[in-house]
């Protein structure tokens, strides 16, 4: 008789998860001792000890690179939460954060600020946030019906992101010499990203990741159908409307401090996929420190190629990532 | 291993969350010199020093103002659009990124005293992080030709070289009032500038630096005749047909790019487009490209050379 033995890619899996996290650290330590200044690691740790005579480079560690790495790699694990969740709950490979209507909310809230009142725009991440949860708010009522039908949301979020986008063209076709200011917020980036934005961001992070990590269970059943779902006991209805809501402020956050940075959120889920599989246990943990990784290096190369010019990280992640994910897809399929 | 993650991670970012909000970090010393309240464009009254030794200049125009003040600066943006004169003047200065998305790191490490950047959402981002560093900036917008004469004014008083920046202002005004004088007694040139290309365009409103130049030669701005004039937009779309109704004399185009081909091309472009080609501006050869320098930003020092230009075009029996 054949015994039930534990999956024999659990090591495998544990070593990717390991791997990854070290591959984190390793980006977090390289983001913040590189870019457009050289400092020495003395300096680094120096910054850490508190003491009132502060190093010459104290500023631009302490207030300017530490904080733009932690946004990174905050943004970075929001999002591809956010994505891993959506695709899973709706069962469509193509849902990102987009989908429910988060990027058009944003976009339009903060493009309004940025085009209509320049000189308030330390409130582009409160508004865009805003602007984020009033879109999904919009999406969610929509396509309500007894619950949230997931073909009823998705169109829903592709008519709200259709008006919002009206909205956008709109400001930008009677406001065409100030179009320059805003895109740099649209493409995304971490440029001139402070302590006042790591500390909007943190608090859904941890109520994010702490959720992400206890549903991913649920995921798991949820991909079983909804009947299947519901006949081992799991309150469908109810477990996605939670999950969604779940998305949507991990989503929202992390539009509200990095700009419209869309690829993460559509592309780290299913590369984390690839290298470890679909049991969601291990996809959740794997694709946020995946997701962070990714946005912390893609933004410490954004900084270093061209220095001191910067290009937008989000055109780099494209650049880069896009290949790299067909290349993995390829492989994939010839397995 | 997944439960140690499940509840590793998230307690990693709540010990994170402790940190930042309750952590605290030594307040930034700064060196007690003579300051002044100075109120930049946007209204905010900044504290700057009385006399600023390590000027950043975000962008060209406040570069070239600076100088014209007869100030140095210390770091510059990433630009070819200033005089060659000045160009070569500031060669050897250390760059600090394109004007829409300067380096931070790079504008703290050469610990200036003020730094000079644009309204613009991507400059007013800076301004968190660079008071947390003590670091006082100046947002300036040059909307038109009356505020570049005040910022050189202003300037002046920065650099403590009032006699230069009166001087830049006198030979700016002394340009102007020759472009003025050649046009004195004309009949009024009836003009229209076009902002983007042909197919896609949005006209320049007197409150553009454009439509700003064209009130100041006294030229009848056709956009003028819309009931979209008294709004604050500086460009806005509007329909060929009003166009065609007002059949201006002179159209003028301003590209995005600073892409230097001739007018020539241009004028062809309108000539064979069927809307345009009953104008009589096309049919009359009077259709012109506007050099990017000198109309899409604001030239600076060059707007005598712009007058003059602008004077050419719309009153070409007055070049002589």
């Amino acid at each position: 008789m054949k015994t039930l033995g534990i999956d024999p890619r659990v090591d495998l899996r544990n070593w990717i998860l390991l791997g990854g996290a070290g591959l984190l650290l390793i980006a977090v330590l390289l983001g913040v001792s590189t870019g457009a200044v050289r400092v020495d690691i003395g300096e680094i740790i120096d910054t850490f000890r508190w003491s009132a005579d502060v190093g010459e480079n104290y500023q631009i560690i302490y207030n300017i690179r530490i904080p733009r790495v932690l946004v990174g790699a905050l943004v970075g694990m929001n999002l591809a939460l956010a994505g891993v969740i959506l695709q899973g709950v709706l069962r469509n490979p193509l849902a990102d954060p987009g989908i429910i209507g988060v990027t058009a909310g944003a976009g339009l809230a903060a493009m309004a600020v940025l085009i209509l009142w320049p000189e308030q725009t330390f409130l582009v991440p409160s508004v865009a946030f805003v602007g984020a949860l009033a879109a999904t708010g919009l999406v969610f009522l929509l396509s309500w019906q007894d619950g949230i039908n997931p073909l009823r949301l998705i169109l829903a979020g592709v008519a709200v992101a259709a008006f919002f986008g009206g909205g956008m063209s709109a400001l930008m076709v009677f406001h065409s010499d100030k179009v320059q200011g805003t895109v740099n917020w649209m493409a995304g980036g971490f440029q001139g990203r402070s302590w006042e934005h790591v500390r909007m961001i943190l608090p859904y992070t941890v109520v994010g990741v702490s959720g992400a990590m206890f549903c991913s269970r649920y995921l798991n059943l949820l991909n079983l159908g909804d009947e299947a779902a519901k006949g081992l006991g799991v309150p469908v209805e109810r477990v996605r409307f939670a999950l969604i809501v779940l998305a949507a402020l991990l989503a929202a956050s992390a539009v509200s401090v990095a700009g419209l940075l869309g690829f993460v959120g559509l592309i780290v889920p299913h590369l984390t996929r690839l290298i470890i599989g679909s049991d969601s246990e291990y996809l959740t943990p794997c694709a946020a420190v995946f997701g962070a990784t990714l946005v912390v290096l893609a933004d410490t190369a954004a900084r270093l190629i061209f220095r001191p010019v910067e290009i937008p990280v989000g055109v780099l992640m494209a650049f880069l990532g896009a290949p790299f994910f067909l290349y993995l897809l390829r492989k994939g399929v010839r397995k | 291993m997944p439960k140690m993650v499940r509840w590793g991670l998230p307690i990693l970012l709540l010990m994170l969350l402790g940190g930042v909000y309750w952590g605290t970090a030594p307040a930034v010393k700064t060196t007690e010199a003579a300051k002044r309240e100075f109120t930049d464009s946007t209204g905010r009254r900044v504290q700057i020093p009385a006399r600023p030794q390590r000027v950043i200049a975000l962008n060209a125009s406040n570069l070239d103002l600076y100088y014209a003040a007869g100030g140095q600066v210390i770091g510059r943006p990433t630009t070819v659009a200033l005089s060659a004169e000045l160009l070569e003047k500031i060669k050897s200065i250390p760059q600090v990124g394109e004007t829409s998305s300067p380096n931070l790191e790079k504008i703290v490490s050469l610990k200036p005293d003020l730094v000079l950047g644009v309204d613009a959402p991507f400059h007013h981002a800076l301004v968190p992080v660079l008071e947390k560093a003590g670091i006082p900036i100046l947002l300036q917008a040059l909307p038109n030709y009356q505020s570049i004469l005040q910022t050189i004014r202003q300037y002046g008083e920065l650099t403590g070289n009032v006699d230069q920046a009166s001087r830049s202002v006198a030979e700016i005004e002394a340009a102007v009032s020759r472009g003025k004088a050649k046009i004195a007694g004309k009949k009024t040139a009836r003009a229209l500038v076009i902002w983007g290309s042909p197919e896609s365009f949005n006209m320049a409103m007197p409150q553009s630096f454009a439509g700003n130049l064209l009130t100041l030669l006294g030229a009848e701005n056709v956009a003028q005749l819309s009931v979209a004039a008294t709004g604050p937009m500086p460009y806005m779309p509007l329909s060929l047909e009003f166009i065609a109704k007002a059949d201006p004399d002179v159209i003028l185009l301003i590209t995005h790019g600073a892409d230097e081909r001739v007018s020539e091309k241009f004028r062809k472009d309108l000539a064979d487009h069927p809307a345009w080609q009953g104008m009589r501006a096309v049919k009359n050869s009077r259709v012109h490209k506007l050099p990017y320098q000198l109309f899409a930003v604001n030239p600076g020092t060059q707007v005598g050379v712009a007058v003059e230009l602008l004077v050419g075009l719309l009153y070409p029996e007055a070049k002589r």
